[in-house]
């Protein structure tokens, strides 16, 4: 636990993990101050965006192979090796297709709903610590900028519902709007829960306190009250991404595709390339809350502990992301599709109160100091 | 003229050019997003006063909170298709001097009380966004000592918590309704 800023541990956890990567340093050291800030800042939004569009292809081909696995098919396997470039095929297709609007649409908000779930992504993605310099920007108070922005992708569903004029759009758009608004209290509860047990909001910081053995990751900690966190912020998650169990928004067999049943051509993609970057968004929160971030796994076995140490922060990060992101497939492949009242009786009766109190309990084990196993 | 001050006219002229739109256009939902638009503009004033808290909760509640239960609420009702009926101009006056009134105080206020000085000398100020920041905030919410928030803070949260079960027992239907609102 980080007590203050200046503490001997804090000073020295900086020294280890310099906050500046050597690109943006060159960049400083080479140009004016407000140059390099533009020159950084365009970087930092290039790689973003390479990175997001690069990541969706890959868990669309990962979900779909994931899917055919626990079918029992076989699952992609034509274009490319491993069926790897069919997305990028299907991507092109979909670019080529004409993008259509019903006659009664709203032309406006109908064009602006599929942007607003993948701008918002992307504001997510610029808090989230890939390493210890890989990081665009660690604002103080991280997770309430997290809150903040997670939040708005709702607006896209709900807009994308109503501008199609579309019956089935609109019931999956209030379906969805109220799911995410729901679940997104016992999200916030749980982000709630580490800013309690790590003394900061900024995620940096977060990470950097749960240094050390794999215990003192925040899954562990605070006996029970960690765990129970992770698996509230596991379900909330899952509710928040509209994935099943949590699909009703969609519900393809019902509302024929909810929210973008109207949508065709690139408007569709906006909403599928966010669903993904989202899943990613998700997956890469968890691991910065409860999985320790970017830092190697440490068994308290010497050798085995500087071996990993070796193995560069990011490459941890992105093994503990996708791990998660399985475990999200896994769920979704799994379990069949909650009924609405289920699905609120679910949020409101039993996760709402349950986080409540693992945070008040998990408040009182911190102000006793009681933070380990 | 600095980069600070450019993005300073930007800024205000999105939020009152948005600010104008919500009032104006006659579309609930167009007025409910141009809304949205002038609150979030507004965050971004906040960032160039280097007052990071406020304009991340500015962020969270405004258009996380109040903007998308306005835009349910338009949604759930009837005639969300239809443009509303066209204001008189009597109307429309009446509001623009209402709205003149309002700001010749603040200017009022502004100008007699030297506050515009006041901001104009602390933008930007380090030791003001240090006392700005999230943690100061957070600490000095919660303090006991005199210059603490802790009892406000708390007194406010019990408003908001018999505001919450008000509006509860207002909305819930009497006993006897019982099985028509199951239905």
């Amino acid at each position: 636990m980080i007590a203050s800023l200046h503490s001997p541990l804090a000073t020295e956890l900086a020294a280890r993990y310099p906050a500046t990567h050597p690109v943006g340093d060159w960049v400083r050291a080479h140009l004016s101050p407000f140059g390099a800030f533009t020159v950084n800042a365009l970087l930092a939004l290039a790689l973003t965006t390479v990175f997001v569009s690069l990541t969706a292809l890959f868990l669309v081909w990962m979900e779909r192979k994931v899917c055919a696995r626990f079918q029992l098919r076989l699952g992609p396997n034509r274009v490319g090796p491993f069926g790897l470039l069919q997305t990028l095929a299907d991507g092109a297709k979909l670019f080529l297709k004409e993008s259509f609007m019903p006659r009664e649409a709203d032309f406006f908000v109908y064009h602006l709903a599929p942007l607003i779930p993948i701008t918002s992504s992307f504001m997510v993605f610029c808090v989230l610590p890939f390493d210890h310099h890989i990081q665009i920007a660690d604002p103080q108070g991280g997770l309430i900028y997290l809150a903040a922005f997670l939040g708005m992708g709702v607006f896209g569903v709900l807009l994308a519902g109503w501008a199609s004029n579309n019956k089935y759009s609109l019931l999956g758009g209030m379906r969805s709007g109220a799911q995410m608004i729901a679940y997104e209290i016992s999200y916030v509860l749980c982000l709630l829960l580490i800013v309690l047990a790590s003394g900061s909001a900024s995620t940096r910081d977060i990470v950097l306190a749960q240094h050390g053995t794999v215990l003192n990751w925040w899954l562990f900690k605070l006996p029970g009250c960690g765990a129970l966190g992770f698996l509230i912020f596991l379900i909330s998650s899952t509710a928040e991404l509209h994935r099943a169990p949590f699909d009703i928004a969609e519900a393809e067999s019902e509302l024929t595709g909810g929210f973008h049943t109207e949508y065709s051509g690139m408007g569709f993609s906006m909403f599928f390339l966010s669903e993904y970057s989202n899943l990613f968004v998700a997956a890469g929160l968890g691991t910065t809350l409860f999985l320790g971030g970017f830092l190697a796994p440490q068994f308290g076995l010497g050798p085995l502990d500087r071996a990993l140490d070796l193995v560069p922060g990011f490459a941890w990060f992105l093994l503990k992301v996708y791990g998660l992101i399985y475990l999200y497939m896994w769920l979704r492949w799994t379990f069949p599709r909650l009924r609405v009242d289920q699905l609120m009786a679910l949020e409101w009766k039993f996760l709402l109160p349950l986080a409540l109190g693992n945070l008040a309990i998990a408040a009182v084990l911190v102000t006793l100091g009681w933070l380990l196993p | 003229m600095s980069i600070t001050d450019l993005l300073f006219y930007a800024d205000a002229a999105l939020i009152l050019g948005s600010a104008l739109l919500a009032v104006s256009l006659r579309h609930v939902l167009h007025a409910a997003l141009a809304l949205m638009m002038a609150l979030f503009s507004t965050a971004g004033l906040f960032l160039l006063l280097q007052a990071e808290f406020a304009a991340l909760v500015q962020v969270l509640v405004y258009i996380g909170g109040v903007v998308i239960f306005i835009v349910y609420t338009i949604l759930l009702t009837a005639q969300v298709g239809d443009a509303l009926p066209r204001i008189g101009t009597a109307k429309n006056l009446r509001a623009a001097a209402g709205a003149l009134v309002f700001c010749a105080l603040l200017l009022g206020v502004l100008w007699l009380g030297h506050a515009g000085e006041a901001i104009a000398d602390h933008a930007g100020n380090a030791v003001l966004a240090q006392a700005g920041g999230v943690k100061a905030i957070g600490r000095r919410l919660l303090s006991t000592k005199p210059d603490g928030f802790l009892v406000p803070f708390e007194i406010i949260s019990l408003l908001l918590l018999a505001a919450l079960v008000g509006a509860i027992s207002i909305a819930r239907k009497p006993a006897g309704d019982a099985g028509e609102a199951a239905r």
